[in-house]
């Protein structure tokens, strides 16, 4: 008789872990808290679906065309027009020259006549005032000095024009875009992984803010308005947290329309973050603790636990021990939330 | 014919030392640190039979006369004395879990077992103005009327026992605040299996 290996397959490992072993509370509460029913991965968080329109109704100013060339040729935009400024104002400069010489020439004739050069004060005749002070009127080494003196002001200004005409062409409508696209609910709150852990953003049907132009035009324009609000984007590694920034512009954008459809909507938009939160803090009886990880800036912290982005200033105060300067986040650094 | 004997102890004997693999890691006596004190659970407590008795007498919290299912509610995991024990070991003892009392002060003050804490169920039903601070204090973030339950203590809920439904409503009620399942577990045996298994019991 061939007998046949009876298939007996018994683990005699306990099932419960032994009371001996060193105890690993993390991989303990992971094991409790896993779900006993094994559900789909969710990664994507989808808390409200997107209206069947494939891109939302524009009202208002918005409701034109959009335009396309925004997005991608940002750049070509802001230089092409740097190109054109300067041109611009070369030749204005050009000409406003050409135009003084002219001027100053009849204004030195008439100066012979007039002796109160200082009649009517505005700064080129100043100028002129001087030169036709000087006793030969033929001398040219003046002329070429008021040139000269005259030189850096085109310098300076393209910068400014540059910077407060990109800020208007480029940035305020995207803003406006995001803002209607808030107010008509067109967004989602994702879920999304960064080195490992779970964050929370806006997600728009169009990422035009999210371009890196942008974001850095934003930062500038928040530098001259709102200095605290930047150093509490810094991430541990220096940068600028776009989340939260975008969430924060967004806001405050939909707050300052002063009305109450979009103050809602602005509501709407932390009450809806706030609630898929993913962020983790540990109970240390009467205090809570939170570990700064990657990605993380004051700001997006606060925007977990309190579901505002400007109420920074209560993890700093709670912190101020330990944090070395309000744009100083460290990563793993342990930091106070207050209640 | 031998060899299929043979193998058929084989069996037997592995069958035998698993039992009592698993027999030797299921300690009734477990001690951990609650609200900064030693709390100690033995089993033979000195009171055993007074409570046994005291709790096997509770009217039924409803009537006409029912017994608790199985599950709270669809997917709240039941659980047996010694998860109950390990869970007041490595949960409550490391500030990660509670062990709630769902039982109204009046059944509480019968006894209950030490290391829990009282949440009487009507305080978090939609209706009570606590609900909000309670949720707090399990570890709930609030703004406006928004709940995160990130950060949401692991709660073992119990009370009477299989003749009361207090936990079973508790978590009815928790769930509906939006507690996420996984984070709760029933202990169906209540103070009634306790104090019959002669485990300790603080009054």
């Amino acid at each position: 008789m061939k007998s046949t290996k009876p298939k007996i397959s018994f683990d005699p490992t306990p099932q419960r872990p032994s009371v001996d072993q060193p105890f690993d509370r993390e991989a303990w509460e992971k094991q409790l808290n896993e779900p006993k029913i094994a559900k789909a991965p969710l990664r994507r968080v989808v808390v409200e679906p997107i209206p069947k329109a494939p891109q939302f109704e524009a009202t208002g100013l918005m409701a034109g065309p959009r335009p396309a060339y925004l997005p991608r040729n940002t750049r070509q935009l802001a230089l092409s027009s740097g190109v054109a400024l300067t041109v611009f104002l070369g030749l204005a400069s050009a000409m406003f020259w050409i135009n003084d010489d002219r001027s100053a020439a009849s204004e030195s004739n008439a100066s012979l006549l007039v002796s109160d050069g200082l009649s009517t004060g505005s700064q080129p005749l100043d100028e002129n005032t001087t030169r036709a002070a000087s006793s030969d009127l033929t001398d040219v080494s003046t002329t070429f000095a008021v040139s000269v003196s005259r030189a850096p002001a085109p310098k300076d200004l393209p910068a400014v024009v540059l910077a407060s005409l990109q800020s208007k062409t480029v940035l305020e409508p995207k803003l406006q875009m995001l803002k209607e696209s808030v107010l008509a609910g067109s967004y989602q709150v994702e879920i999304y992984s960064l080195k490992g852990h779970d964050r929370v953003r806006l997600r728009f049907e169009d990422e035009v803010v999210t371009s890196e132009d942008a974001v850095d035009l934003a930062v500038e324009d928040l530098m001259q308005t709102r200095p605290g609000l930047v150093n509490a984007l810094r991430t541990p590694s220096g940068m600028i947290d776009k989340d939260t920034l975008i969430f924060s512009l967004v806001r405050s954008a939909l707050m300052s329309d002063q009305n109450v459809e979009a103050s809602t909507a602005a509501r709407e938009m932390s009450r809806k973050v706030f609630s898929v939160s993913p962020a983790r803090s540990d109970n240390l009886g009467s205090v809570r603790l939170y570990t700064v990880k990657p990605g993380d800036s004051l700001a997006y912290i606060s925007l977990q636990f309190y579901g505002l982005p400007d109420a920074y200033s209560r993890i700093i105060e709670a912190n101020r021990d330990t944090l070395q300067s309000p744009d100083m986040i460290q990563l793993g650094q342990r930091l106070i939330i207050p209640s | 014919m031998s060899k299929r004997a043979a193998f058929f102890a084989a069996g037997l004997a592995v069958y035998a030392t698993a039992v009592q693999a698993e027999g030797q890691s299921i300690s009734a006596k477990v001690e951990f640190m609650f609200d900064g004190a030693k709390v100690a659970i033995a089993p033979m407590a000195v009171e055993a039979s007074r409570h046994a008795a005291l709790f096997a007498a509770l009217d039924p919290s409803c009537d006409p006369y029912c017994i608790a299912p199985e599950l709270a509610a669809p997917g709240i995991e039941t659980l047996i004395e010694p998860d109950v024990l390990a869970f007041l070991e490595k949960g409550v003892g490391t500030n990660a879990g509670l062990l709630v009392d769902a039982r109204m002060p009046h059944d509480r003050d019968l006894g209950f077992i030490p290391g829990s804490v009282s949440l009487p169920v009507d305080t978090v039903s939609p209706q009570s103005k606590f609900r909000r601070d309670i949720l707090k204090a399990l570890g709930v973030r609030v703004f406006e009327d928004v709940f995160n339950f990130a950060d949401a203590q692991s709660l073992v809920v119990y009370d009477n026992g299989p003749t009361q439904n207090d936990a079973g409503r508790l978590i009815g009620y928790l769930l509906d605040a939006g507690y996420p399942s996984e984070k709760i577990r029933y202990y169906r045996g209540g103070m009634q299996v306790w104090s019959v298994l002669g485990l300790t019991i603080q009054e």
